[in-house]
Parts: structure tokens; C-alpha cells; sequence
């Protein structure tokens, strides 16, 4: 297993504190409150974004940003490009675990100022960070991120009047949270400790106002307390702990930490806890990273209910009304949905259409179940639900609902242009892959599953009906 | 043996004994808590989760992505919650199936999907055990959801890993082929006054799952599992079957 040598890191999180604990640590960012679970290691229970010796223990680092993730290129290749000397320092990490120094550097991103802590001091001098951060400027990967830095500046407008300044690299910050809660604690860095996982920085210039209880504690003191009450493991934590300030939350790796052919530090700026993988696509296509979990969370077995009901049947003569067709301002589409939301073929040209009913014809001559289809298709095409997109542009050829209420009439159905433009004839058919498909063939293919059917061979080509209705 | 020997064994065994009484009433503790914050509410098995994962084979073709956020432990318990309450059993009784569906979401309930005749030699995913049904029926070897539970999630982490392992049903091209498969799941837990709830926690699912240009599922899947101000369930929206597409 590639990730095998993989050890959790430590959760951290950023809390607010109501009351400072009797080991006189509360408050200490360094020292959060920390949970034993299964599999070795400690972590707190939040901030569970922070993966704990997953993949990203690489040389990919990820800085999240409210809620959006951006890789950046940090690649060995990368680092060896910038420095010519690196190898052996990664070489060596990766054999004794030592912990590296940090760097840091500060930039300014969305009219707000970031300050990205990498644990890479050994490796990348200040200019070389700089460097890394400005590269990724120019493909666009801080857009997102910018997007919602530009947001937080407006949230925070409402509550000081000054723009954020530039952070300041430093290892003493604190920020204060006599504002949430009102109890005056602080989460204050311990000075001496330098193996810190986590830290929390805060610009000078930020005014102490920005940390206000509504900005800082969200709910009212009832609901914290009937939080508490309902959680009394929370040891007083602050629900919606979101000091809008600008905090950095360096992840550091764990001694026994191991890189992997990719590794990656994680890097939290704003330290909240909520992270967009939308952001991050660009790790899609990237060489083999895997990792395997044993197990987290925290145990406790229930015990289960009695076998639910079965529904009654549905009577085929009578289906009940469906009228569904994709919701396209809904978010996470599916392909087939995304297909159909963008298609570029709407409604079908007068020649597709020509060529639509004339395959429609055919299936209907054959009779019998083909016929059935060949209703169900000339439903779909009647109340234009038949839609053509541009082949190539999804990795499918054709998609429709499985339809299990006998309604297949009332849904959709989304086509490649292929099957008009190249493969509209059984003698311009695909090549034999089990089967020779053309549009007749993959009309009944998606017929098939407005009905209710799946697929009958291994390479999931053929339907009980696609070869006899075509 | 001494006398001293003996006693060490009674102390070892007298604090073996104290150890599980305390975990007894650990466990009663934590079951009572459980009813109490979710009334009424049948609950299920809680399948251990990852709290953040990331998955990528055959050169990120296929990737698996986890994210369970909570920022506080409260939020943690809401979500542990949440991933374990069941389906009410109007869910069950409001499908609207065809016959032949309908024999098959009865047949389903064991949690084995159906027997293909193109099945690899695989041992197929089991669902769940019956009593903390979270799904419908399978669709070509993938069962598709009716609740999105922890059981949901863990069952789709494994049918993930037995898909890029080549212990999906249908033929795996190699790593040049077409075949690929996404999975993500997404939690988080946002303030809310709908349904006079205090806290709402969100689970989101997509699967996406493609073995050729004519060969296909996928399926986006949202819950959402309200809570008042004392932690209690209030309400679940989103439960019932998936709108599946398939290629």
C-alpha cells in the first residue's frame, strides 16, 4: 500500500475558550483539547478538514481559504527547479522524519492579507515561497480563493472601517478572545514551544473590534449554554468560532510522517474549518495517490430497528404522474444531468428530429416490447425531451433516468451528436465492441432504462432490448 | 503461589471487573444520550468514517474524496447523529415502483445485490444488514440510496476500492480504458431557523461511475438532518429514492 508508512497528524482547530481550564493550558492553540480514537495518534474532533496523514502528505501543499482549496505547485520537481538542492533535504525527511523549519511569507490576495506558513524552511528560503505563491497567480488558481477573500473583506467592512494590512511574519501573535464570550481568556501561543503543529497568527493592525462576540461566538449565550448542555465533552468550546481576523494555521508533518511520491503540506489560512474539493480539480490527472483508513471516528454500536416497510405496487395501467426532468440550478449535477443542462443541440435540428422519428418508426414496426420503447422515446421527443450534445464532451454517448414507476414517458434523455452525424445507419454502426452500435441501437439501449432495465453483458454495451430493437 | 501474587491477581481482576461495569454504564449512557436526541428515531449501526480522505487511481481517473467538517465537538455529535438516523418508514411506504421493481426492492432487502450473469467472479457487496436498510436495490451492482447513513457511506468507500481493485462487475478495461468512478462526501453543519430547528447538518453524495460510453450510474444525493437547540432530531429532509441516471 503506498501509504502505508502514512501516521495520522494532529487535528487542530481554533476555538474559542469561555473559561481557562485548571492545567492553566486553555486557551492554548497549542494545546488543543484532544480526543484518543482508534488507530493510534490524537486529534481533536474538528477541524476535521485537516486530513490526518492522508494523501496530502506531500509535496503538493494546499492552502484553504474559507471554504476553497488551491494546489499549488510544490512539487519536487518543482522545489528542485527553485532551489537545485533539494532532493537530499527531502530524502532525508523522509527517511529520519526530522521536523523542518518554517517558512513563511506574506502576500496580499482579494484586498486581504494572507500569511502562508509552510514547513519547509530547510528547503525553501522566503523568496522561493514568494515565488511558489506568485506563480500560482498566473494560472488563475487564486481566483476562487480571491472570490471569497473579497467576500470576507466585505463581511468584515461592516465591522471596521480600516482594510486589512499586510500580516506581519512573526511567531508571537495572539489574538485575543476577551470579545467571545466576554470572559476575557486568550488563546495565546506558548513561546518556547518550537514543534508546534498549529499556530494561529493574527495581523498587528487588525483592530480588536473585529473579534467581537457576534463576529466571534455566533449564537446566543442560551444556545451555548444548551450546546453545552447536549455536549458536555465540548469543554465550553464556541459554536461558529469564526474570528475574522487573519489567522494562519500551519500544518506541520508528524515525525513519523513518510512522503509518499506526492507529498503535500497543508497549509490552512483563515483556519476554517470548511474546505471546497470544486477548487482543487486540478489534482484531477495526477499520478497515483492513495491512501487506506483503519477506521476514525469515535465507536459506540446502536442497535438496529426492526426491517422497514415494503411499498405497495405500483399498477402499470395507472402510473403515478412524474415529470421529471433535471433541475439545472441545482448544484452537484450529475453528468448526465450537467449533459442535458448544457446541451448545445436544443431542440433538436430539423434534421436530427427527421432522423429521431425515423428511427422511432422502425422500433414501433418491430412491435411487441419495441414498440413499448418506441412510445416512451416518441414522449420524450414530443415534449422535447430528447436533447443532443456535442459528442466527446462527456465521457458517455448517451444517458437517461432508470426509471423504476413505469413513468419512462415523462423523463429525459440526453444524446451524443455522433449518432446523428457519424453512426446513424446500421452500415455506419461503431465497430464491433462487443456489439455494432448506431443511434437506432442506442435509442434502445436508453429506452431500456427508462423502463426500468440494465445493462445484460459485461461491458455494460447491451440492454435486454438494444440488439432485437435496432 | 505467594500470597502476594494472589492478591495482585485479585486486584487485577477486581479492576477488570470495575472497567467493564464502567464501560456498561458508559454504554447505557451513551445509548440513553442517543435516544434522547433522536426521539422516536430508529438508528443504525454506526460505521466508522474518515473525517477528511482522498483517493486517487489509475492516474486520478478514479478518485474518492471524504470530507466530514465539524468546528466544534458539539457539531461532531450532531453529524454522528445525523449519519445515523434511518429512514422514517413513510420513506418506505411512499415508493412508487413498478411490480417488478417492487419485487426486487423486497429481494433487496437481504443487502445482496442481484446475481448478473456477467458478473466477474467477485465476491459481491453485501448492502447492510436489514435492519438499518439505507438503500433501494442495486443498479448493475451498485445499490443506490434511499438514506444517506454512515452505512451508506462505508458501503460506497468499499465499492469504490472494489471497483478500481478490478472487483467491480463489469469488465475492467485496464488503466487505459474507459472505466472510472468519483465518489465524494461532503458534510458540514450550518445555523438554520427552518422547521424551528437551531442547527441543520448537511450530507451530500455524489457517485459517478462510467464503464464504457454506454455504460453508466451516477447520482447526487443530499440529507439534511435538523436539529433544535437541545441536539434533538426535528426534522430529515431528502430521504427516499435517488434519481439515478444511467448511460
Amino acid at each position: 500500500m503506498a501509504g502505508g508508512g502514512l501516521r495520522r497528524k494532529h487535528h487542530n482547530r481554533i476555538r474559542c475558550v469561555q473559561r481557562p481550564s485548571r492545567s492553566g493550558d486553555a486557551g492554548n492553540l497549542l494545546a488543543p483539547t484532544s480526543v484518543q480514537r482508534t488507530g493510534g495518534g490524537t486529534s481533536t474532533l474538528t477541524c476535521s478538514i485537516v486530513d490526518e496523514g492522508s494523501a496530502f502528505g506531500a509535496s503538493r501543499r494546499v492552502v484553504l481559504v474559507r471554504g476553497n482549496a488551491i494546489p499549488f505547485d510544490a512539487s519536487r520537481a518543482r522545489i528542485r527547479a527553485l532551489t537545485g538542492v533539494l532532493t537530499p533535504n527531502l530524502q532525508r525527511r523522509s527517511t529520519n522524519g526530522a521536523q523542518s523549519k518554517e517558512v513563511s511569507a506574506s502576500i496580499v490576495r482579494g484586498n486581504r492579507s494572507l500569511q502562508v506558513i509552510c514547513p519547509l524552511g530547510d528547503l525553501l528560503s522566503v523568496a522561493q515561497l514568494h515565488l511558489l505563491l506568485n506563480e500560482s497567480r498566473d494560472n488563475a488558481q487564486w481566483a476562487p480563493i480571491e472570490q471569497s477573500l473579497r467576500a470576507q473583506t466585505s463581511i468584515d467592512s461592516g465591522v471596521v472601517d480600516a482594510p486589512a494590512q499586510p500580516a506581519i511574519a512573526s511567531t508571537g501573535f495572539y489574538f485575543n478572545t476577551g470579545d467571545c464570550g466576554g470572559n476575557g481568556e486568550q488563546l495565546r501561543e506558548r513561546p518556547s514551544r518550537t514543534d508546534r503543529s498549529m499556530r494561529v497568527d493574527r495581523a498587528r493592525s487588525v483592530p480588536r473590534a473585529m473579534a467581537s462576540s457576534g463576529e466571534c461566538c455566533g449564537p446566543s449565550d442560551a444556545m451555548r449554554q444548551a450546546e453545552t448542555r447536549v455536549a458536555p465533552t465540548a469543554s465550553r468550546m464556541v459554536d461558529d468560532c469564526d474570528p475574522p481576523m487573519m489567522a494562519t494555521v500551519t500544518f506541520t508533518m508528524a515525525p513519523e510522517y513518510q512522503f509518499l511520491s506526492h507529498d503535500t503540506i497543508i497549509c490552512m489560512v483563515f483556519g476554517k474549518c470548511a474546505w471546497d474539493w470544486n477548487a482543487s480539480d486540478s489534482w484531477w490527472g495526477e499520478p497515483e495517490l492513495w491512501v487506506h483508513f483503519d477506521g476514525l471516528g469515535s465507536g459506540g454500536l446502536f442497535g438496529p430497528g426492526s426491517a422497514p416497510p415494503t411499498p405497495p405496487p405500483v399498477d402499470p395501467n395507472n402510473p403515478v404522474a412524474a415529470d421529471t426532468i433535471p433541475n439545472c440550478a441545482a448544484a452537484n449535477l450529475d453528468p448526465p444531468r450537467q449533459a442535458w443542462c448544457s446541451a448545445n443541440s436544443w431542440p433538436p435540428t430539423a434534421a436530427e428530429t427527421a432522423q429521431l422519428d425515423s428511427a422511432i418508426n422502425r422500433m414501433r414496426a418491430k412491435g411487441g416490447e419495441c414498440a413499448q420503447l418506441a412510445s416512451i422515446i416518441e414522449s420524450l421527443r414530443n415534449r422535447g425531451r430528447i436533447r443532443i450534445y456535442t459528442d466527446g464532451a462527456h465521457p458517455f454517448s448517451g444517458a437517461a433516468p432508470l426509471v423504476t414507476d413505469g413513468t419512462g414517458g415523462n423523463h429525459w434523455m440526453v444524446l451524443s451528436n455522433s449518432w446523428f452525424t457519424t453512426y446513424n445507419s446500421p452500415s455506419k454502426a461503431t465497430a464491433q465492441e462487443p456489439v455494432r452500435r448506431w443511434l437506432d441501437h442506442t435509442l434502445a439501449h436508453e429506452g431500456d432504462h427508462l423502463s426500468g432495465r440494465t445493462h445484460t453483458d459485461s461491458g455494460g454495451f447491451s440492454t435486454p432490448n438494444s440488439s432485437a430493437c435496432s | 503461589m505467594s500470597n502476594k501474587t494472589v492478591d495482585r491477581a485479585r486486584i487485577l481482576r477486581g479492576i477488570a471487573a470495575s472497567a467493564a461495569a464502567l464501560a456498561t454504564v458508559f454504554a447505557f449512557k451513551v445509548r440513553e444520550a442517543e435516544s434522547q436526541s433522536a426521539p422516536n428515531r430508529r438508528l443504525s449501526i454506526e460505521h466508522r468514517l474518515p473525517d477528511s480522505l482522498y483517493e486517487s487511481h489509475a492516474g486520478g481517473r478514479s478518485r474518492m474524496i471524504i470530507s466530514r467538517s465539524a468546528t466544534t465537538p458539539y457539531h461532531r455529535e450532531l453529524l454522528r447523529i445525523a449519519e445515523l438516523v434511518l429512514p422514517d418508514s413513510g420513506v418506505y411506504t411512499a415508493l412508487t415502483l413498478t411490480p417488478e421493481w417492487r419485487r426486487e426492492f423486497e429481494r433487496a432487502a437481504s443487502g445482496v445485490p442481484r446475481a448478473v450473469t456477467f458478473t466477474r467472479l467477485t465476491e459481491p457487496r453485501v448492502a447492510g444488514e436489514p435492519g438499518e436498510r439505507w438503500w433501494l436495490f442495486d443498479v448493475d451492482g451498485t445499490f443506490t440510496p434511499l438514506a444517506l447513513t454512515s452505512g451508506a457511506v462505508n458501503y460506497y468507500v468499499g465499492r469504490f476500492r472494489d471497483i478500481v481493485h478490478g472487483r467491480g462487475q463489469f469488465r475492467q478495461p485496464g488503466e487505459d480504458g474507459p472505466d472510472r468512478v468519483e465518489f465524494s462526501y461532503r458534510t458540514r453543519v450550518v445555523p438554520t431557523t427552518k422547521h424551528n430547528a437551531h442547527r441543520v447538518v448537511e450530507l451530500s453524495l455524489v457517485w459517478n461511475y462510467w464503464c464504457s460510453t454506454l455504460c453508466g450510474m451516477a447520482f447526487s444525493y443530499e440529507r439534511r438532518v435538523y436539529f433544535d437547540v437541545e441536539g434533538r432530531v426535528v426534522y430529515v429532509d431528502g430521504d427516499g429514492p435517488a434519481s439515478v441516471s444511467v448511460s
